[in-house]
């Protein structure tokens, strides 16, 4: 009874918007050129993202003049990485961001002493690419790995507090071929710089920095990042 | 044919006085004529209405042998007349006069001999951070320039030979926005200056704002082409600078104004001037009543004036124009301004012709009258010589505008300069009684006014020696009507030129507003006629000895780490405006305490940028310890509001705030011992030591 369920389920499914789904996803993943000369799995990417802590007394301090809201900021990363079999990666980045805010009285009461936040945050990861033949437009991953984030916090007019924490990440994410756009452009950065393959990359991160629990200040949080990949 | 000619002369000279108009047709046809070779008979002088100036040579003074002078145009600095003579074969003479003296005695200006001034020749003079600036030249060597360091003694300091290029001779010195700026030519030596390459070059501004030029700190100001003639003098004007020249392209001459903006430099081109009329050369800029005019040179048609008021865009020609329609006038040498009259000087087979218009901006349709030709009032027991002599030829024209002395310049069949000098003429400007309170407060300017006395009193500055009257006072209310004060109320007599005089409390009475008061200085001067001896200023103040009435409020009083930040919101003075904030602290640990402790107080700037306008930060204070802050206004003529009420928000302790690391207990530490890499960071701590 149950099967016949789901068996009717699929088929309308599959004769609705499933049908269209399926479809799309192949045409997706199906090769966008014959296998010419396999890449040697090196790859560079740049990265703008959004970093958003989740820690209460971090927020109660910095919630002011960020440029984007009072709850995150923007956060630069270039990251270097190396796959294996197409699919398995091994990355490693540093990026930072710069948090301001006022110092508090109180809970919720901030004084008008500013003060300011820098982090710079270093990573490496592990990734499984969905990717099974060359040239697929579309690549799901996802992975995770460790993070050594230093920080210095400065308050106007005193010494900086400096120090270091450590902690791990998840990560989600998909990949999108960027070659079909432009073939002409695609082949000549194959040629004159050995670019095999240009994604635009869109990435979700949770992070956990907070020396495994051990520490008192937290940069826990999440990251959300997009960026371009250049693969040679 | 000269019977025909005579007729048609007449006819067409009485028309061209009625109507602008017929005006038009007598020029076609006194070019028709023209091409003919009949101007000879038809070019005549057409009604001028006169007015009486009394111009005698200038006393007291021989200039030397009468050889070959050349005598550059005069510049006034610190009070004082420099004047520079070049006579041929000699060394170039610099003379010096105080034309309000009594005793009017030229002084030379020592050159500095060995190890001073040694070129023979002087180019130009120039007037610049209170002092003279001299450019000098020696055949075959590049300019020099000088500065006047002590005009007793005759110091004077090398400012150069500048870096000006191939440049030749420096002709022109200019002081505008803190730079000094030069032209030059090269190509020539002397003389004429058609054919040479001109440039414009200025001194960098912070070298000159020290008051410290030197040999390398001149740029060349772009886009001033060669081959451009500089034939008048650099004009201010509404913030930039101005200049005549005479450019060329495929062998047409052309008349063009560069207008130059201060920074950076990249001049803008007004040549409208009459292309079809071929107006050759813009040769003399002057300004008058926020006006700028400039005249043109036209060999075919004679000169013409034209004028750019404040904030036109382009220059329209006067309708005066056709006045001169003579190419016996086609050169205006020298266009000057004093007070509200412009003049204009020719050379003309006939001798000098200087002519003058009213340029009041308070009448506008003043432009629409014709030029007044001045008759040169000659004392003949004096037995001088005739300025409209036919050998003479005008070297220039200058305006003392803060004595009221017309200069002039001429020089005689054999070369020789003679220096002339006007009676004092009037040079009170009528300005307009709208002024502008925001940008220009009443009390910095001529009518001064003290409010604080509680009593209605007028301020001025004798710009003259002589009696001054105050003729009439004027309140307007709010609905613009005026209530007239009777017509003279006070006169101080004697007045001694610069002090400030204020006059005893004046009706109407206590009442608050925005007056008008006319002040007449009357020179009592009995070689005046009567009605021009007199010469009123008008010019508005107000009246305010109260202080804003709505009063500041403080919004919010936030602590810091040894200061307070307060917030407030606007006053409002209705009369003469809010000038700026005052805010007022002390610390006040009761509020019993509050009136028995005095204030700490900090006036914010007067121009304050708006986003700090209702904000300010009081430092210095001390932690942990309790102050009360208000704020009060202060209106333009220096009323002070009361104290903002004192509530709540005037209170506040300041004390440090916890930043997040104090917040959660984390003190910092080595980096890499953070991340617990022990060895990594013993190992670096061991190489360091």
């Amino acid at each position: 009874m149950a099967k016949e369920f789901l068996r009717c389920a699929f088929w309308k499914w599959l004769g609705g918007c499933g049908g269209l789904f399926l479809v799309g996803f192949f045409w997706l993943c199906c090769p966008y050129r014959a296998w010419a000369e396999a890449p040697c799995g090196l790859s560079t990417s740049v990265w703008a993202g959004y970093y958003i802590p989740q820690d209460t007394n971090f927020r109660r301090v910095y919630n002011k003049d960020n440029i984007y809201s009072d709850e995150g900021q923007l956060a630069l990363f270039l990251e270097f990485s190396k796959s294996w079999f197409s699919q398995i990666e091994l990355a490693a980045g540093f990026g930072g961001t710069q948090f301001r805010g006022y110092t508090l009285l109180g809970p919720d009461n901030p004084s008008i002493d500013r003060v300011k936040m820098s982090l710079l945050a270093g990573y490496t990861q592990v990734s499984y690419l969905f990717r099974y033949v060359e040239g697929q437009m579309l690549v799901p991953y996802f992975g995770g790995g460790f993070d050594a984030w230093g920080y210095q916090e400065k308050e106007e007019g005193d010494d900086p507090v400096r120090g270091g924490k450590y902690g791990y990440h998840g990560l989600v994410g998909v990949r999108l071929l960027l070659d079909w756009l432009d073939h002409r452009a695609a082949e000549s950065s194959r040629q004159e710089f050995g670019i095999e393959n240009t994604y635009l990359v869109f990435e979700a991160k949770w992070l956990k920095i907070n020396n495994f629990g051990e520490s008192k200040l937290d940069f826990s949080g999440r990251l959300y990042r997009a960026g371009l990949l250049w693969e040679f | 044919m000269l019977t025909i000619s005579n007729k048609a002369k007449s006819r067409l000279l009485s028309k061209a006085a009625k109507t602008k108009a017929k005006s038009w047709l007598l020029l076609l046809v006194l070019a028709g004529a023209r091409v003919f070779g009949a101007q000879s008979m038809l070019f005549q002088d057409l009604c001028f209405a006169q007015a009486s100036v009394s111009i005698s040579v200038c006393p007291s003074k021989s200039w030397g042998s009468s050889k070959e002078q050349q005598i550059l145009k005069p510049v006034m600095v610190e009070g004082r007349l420099y004047l520079a003579i070049n006579i041929q074969g000699e060394k170039f003479h610099l003379w010096r006069i105080d034309p309000n003296a009594s005793t009017q005695d030229w002084q030379e200006i020592n050159l500095g001999g060995s190890g001073g001034i040694n070129d023979p020749n002087a180019t130009a003079l120039g007037s610049h951070a209170g002092y003279l600036y001299l450019a000098t030249k020696k055949e075959g060597e590049r300019p020099h320039l000088w500065r006047l360091q002590d005009p007793n003694q005759g110091v004077w300091k090398p400012v150069g030979p500048p870096e000006i290029g191939l440049a030749k001779t420096i002709i022109s010195l200019c002081s505008f926005d803190r730079c000094l700026y030069l032209g030059s030519v090269s190509g020539q030596e002397e003389g004429d200056l058609e054919g040479l390459e001109v440039q414009l070059w200025r001194s960098t501004e912070t070298e000159t704002y020290n008051q410290e030029l030197s040999s390398a700190t001149w740029k060349p100001v772009s886009d001033v082409v060669a081959s451009a003639l500089i034939s008048s003098d650099f004009q201010e004007f509404e913030a930039k600078l101005y200049l005549g020249i005479e450019s060329r392209a495929n062998n047409q001459k052309k008349a063009e104004v560069l207008k130059l903006d201060p920074s950076p430099a990249s001049p803008y081109r007004y040549n409208i001037f009459g292309q079809r009329e071929n107006n050759q050369s813009v040769t003399a800029l002057a300004v008058c009543d926020q006006t700028l005019y400039a005249a043109t040179r036209n060999n075919d048609y004679g000169a013409q004036v034209w004028f750019l008021i404040k904030g036109g865009e382009d220059f329209s020609r006067l309708s005066s124009w056709d006045s001169f329609i003579n190419p016996n006038r086609s050169y205006p040498r020298s266009l000057e301004s004093l007070g509200s009259y412009l003049f204009l000087g020719f050379d003309t087979p006939a001798g000098v012709e200087i002519f003058r218009l009213s340029a009041n901006p308070d009448h506008l349709e003043n432009r629409q009258k014709e030029w007044e030709k001045v008759s040169i009032i000659y004392d003949q027991a004096k037995d001088q010589p005739l300025l409209a002599d036919k050998s003479n030829r005008l070297c220039w024209l200058y305006a003392d505008q803060s004595n009221g002395y017309l200069f002039l310049g001429t020089k005689d069949s054999s070369g020789a300069f003679t220096l002339w000098k006007s009676d004092r003429l009037p040079i009170i400007t009528i300005t307009s009684p709208q002024y502008d309170y925001q940008s220009h407060p009443p009390y910095a300017y001529l009518g001064a006014f003290g409010p604080k006395s509680g009593k209605l009193q007028v301020s001025w500055r004798s710009t003259r020696s002589g009696n001054y009257l105050i003729h009439q006072l004027q309140l307007k209310d709010p609905n613009n009507q005026t209530n007239t004060s009777p017509g003279f109320l006070f006169r101080e007599q004697g007045a001694e030129k610069g002090k400030i005089y204020t006059s005893p409390k004046l009706p109407p009475g206590d009442e608050q507003g925005t007056y008008v008061a006319e002040i007449v200085w009357d020179p009592n001067q009995t070689s005046l006629p009567k009605e021009q001896g007199r010469y009123p200023v008008l010019f508005s103040f107000i009246y305010d000895t109260k202080g804003p009435e709505r009063l500041p409020v403080v919004t919010s009083l936030t602590p810091g780490n040894r200061k307070l930040r307060v917030r407030w919101t606007a006053a409002h003075d209705k009369l003469s405006g809010v000038a700026h904030y005052r805010i007022l602290w002390k610390e006040s640990p009761k509020e019993a305490d509050a009136n028995s402790i005095p204030f700490s107080y900090k006036d914010l700037p007067k121009e304050s940028k708006e986003e700090s306008k209702y904000e300010y930060e009081i430092s210095g204070l001390i932690n942990g310890r309790r102050y009360m802050v208000a704020v009060l206004a202060v209106d333009r003529a220096g009323n002070e509001s009361d104290l903002s009420p004192i509530t709540d928000k005037s209170f506040a302790t300041p004390q440090a705030g916890q930043s997040l690391t104090d917040l959660v207990g984390e003190s910092g530490g080595c980096f890499l011992k953070a991340l617990g890499a022990k060895k990594i960071h013993t190992m670096i701590s061991r190489s360091r030591k």
